[in-house]
């Protein structure tokens, strides 16, 4: 008995280690674009995903869109990290804690002579979290409304609104959004 | 009228997200952080105290008391992983554990060389501020001005020197690499070893007394690769990377451009290649980041899994930024044909369609 668990647990290990190796630039790279660029706040939602995984493993009925879950965890941990940060709790923590030393380049650096694309990311950074992580999932990685509610576990019509509200802020802050 | 050219002036939020959103993609993690987070995250899984965060988390407390937690949580994520006993075999060998790895494995040996056979660590000479995290098994040894790399691959990253303080060097067998600040990756196998610089710049100093200078996504080589004698130097070395000169067999020689050379391991030469394309889309120059690219799909033994990302990443450069759509739908197609079970099928079926190249690809 001790020793199927033991074999179970050492099957998960090396799932968690595969599955970490695979994704887990993907998983930084979304947390870089919900976090405007910041490399500490995109280290600790990989963390957070990954450890969720590490959680969840158990229950999970199917592996092979291992990379779909982390994708649906990351964005959902991303509307609660920013509602948490814009807490009581968060603000006081905020000032605080120190953060950890950014060692990845920061994003004023990366966009020194891309202006525009800087005042973008700053654009989507004064979103509201829900608003941020669809209008991403929308305008980044092309996800249809109904996808984005089955991920978010929101109705279609309430990302429809959300989706009008937050195209409606980046207008008023002088972009030009299309059709 | 004057609404049609205010709203004309008006910046396009998408083209500049998404251009935002490339240079994002591009950003590498740096060493330091690919080690650590990799730690946090095998900790955290292996059940040390992973649902206390929820907790603390949850928990609307006073100023003071919320201070308190925040620092105790801080000492908690810096100390806890660290197993004393290797500790203590990384300290008498002159070096501080910054972060490990669950199964991490040192040992010392009676001529003070540090020896990691087994797990990941980020170890930190005090006393030169060089940090130094191993990749596979490393021999290591302080020395008074640096640390000398006996055996292994590891990658280095060494705290900004000022000039009066002088470089600090890192040892091989041919030479030393001095340093001011900078970060770089050193492998040193039998007799032979290579430096390839990341960030900064460095200068190697051989046994002779020759000089090289390095820039970053350089590669420096010791001794020149004159005559392979096995099949896997064959593999490594070609002809056509071997400069044309008459040098000496045992005086190291610099490869210069990463995107001319043999990709020899997947992962380090396609972060080296995102690393200068991350670059050159900072600077504007998609021109050049697309040559790049091109130059790399062309290097036959590019590994398959490299190939579909660097022609996917060609292809976005080519859809969105040096706005050629023919030349964009043409490459997606060959994309498609190429990679068809690639990872980024989707990501090029909807440039495809965003470029309305449907009637190019019947």
């Amino acid at each position: 008995m001790t020793a199927i668990k033991s074999k179970k647990s050492a099957e998960k290990a090396l799932s968690l280690e595969a599955c970490y190796a695979t994704h887990h630039r993907k998983i930084f790279h979304l947390g870089l674009r919900y976090g405007g660029g910041n490399a500490a706040w995109a280290e600790d939602l990989t963390h957070d995903v990954f450890v969720k995984f590490a959680e969840k493993y158990d229950g999970l009925e199917t592996r092979e869109d291992v990379g779909g879950w982390l994708y649906r965890v990351a964005s959902n941990l991303a509307i609660s990290k920013f509602r948490r940060e814009r807490s009581l709790w968060g603000r006081v923590a905020t000032l605080v804690r120190a953060e950890p030393t950014p060692t990845a380049p920061a994003a004023d650096e990366a966009f020194e002579q891309q202006q525009l694309a800087a005042n973008a990311l700053a654009a989507m950074q004064k979103l509201p979290a829900k608003e941020r992580v669809v209008l991403s999932m929308k305008l980044l990685d092309d996800k249809s409304q109904t996808e984005i509610a089955e991920a978010l576990g929101l109705s279609e019509g309430y990302v429809s609104k959300l989706v009008t509200r937050a195209l409606g802020r980046i207008e008023a802050q002088g972009w030009e959004v299309g059709s | 009228m004057k609404d049609h050219e205010a709203q004309a002036e008006r910046p396009d939020f998408i083209a500049a997200l998404r251009q935002a959103d490339d240079v994002l993609v591009a950003q590498p993690m740096s060493p330091e952080m690919q080690v650590r987070l990799r730690n946090r995250v095998l900790a955290r899984s292996h059940g040390t105290g992973a649902r206390t965060r929820g907790l603390v988390l949850s928990g609307f407390a006073v100023a003071a008391a919320v201070a308190a937690l925040v620092f105790a949580t801080r000492t908690f994520y810096e100390q806890a992983p660290v197993e004393a006993s290797e500790t203590v075999l990384a300290e008498s060998a002159g070096f501080a554990v910054r972060s490990q790895s669950g199964d991490l494995r040192l040992e010392t040996t009676p001529t003070g060389e540090l020896n990691v056979t087994q797990g990941s660590a980020e170890l930190r000479s005090e006393a030169t501020g060089i940090t130094v995290a191993n990749i596979g098994e490393v021999r290591l040894q302080s020395e008074a001005r640096g640390v000398r790399l006996t055996r292994g691959k590891a990658r280095f990253s060494v705290d900004k020197r000022s000039p009066k303080e002088g470089p600090v060097h890192v040892s091989v067998s041919h030479g030393r690499i001095e340093i001011l600040g900078t970060q770089f990756t050193v492998e040193q196998g039998d007799g032979r070893g290579s430096v390839q610089l990341h960030k900064g710049a460095i200068r190697f100093v051989a046994n002779d007394g020759t000089a090289e200078g390095l820039e970053p996504g350089e590669t420096l080589r010791w001794p020149r690769p004159v005559q392979p004698k096995s099949e896997e130097l064959v593999s490594e070395v070609t002809q056509a990377d071997e400069p044309q000169t008459a040098e000496r067999a045992d005086v190291p020689v610099v490869v210069p451009k990463p995107h001319e050379q043999p990709i020899e391991d997947e992962e380090t030469g396609r972060q080296s290649v995102l690393a200068e394309l991350a670059q050159l889309r900072s600077r504007g120059k998609y021109e050049k980041a697309a040559k790049l690219l091109q130059a790399e799909l062309e290097s036959a033994r590019l590994p398959e899994r490299a190939r579909d990302q660097l022609s996917y990443e060609l292809g976005t450069i080519l859809s969105t930024h040096t706005r050629e759509p023919t030349k964009a739908c043409a490459h997606w197609k060959q994309h498609l044909r190429r990679h068809g079970s690639g990872r980024y099928v989707t990501e090029a079926q909807n440039a495809m369609q965003r470029l309305h190249c449907q009637g190019e690809t019947e």
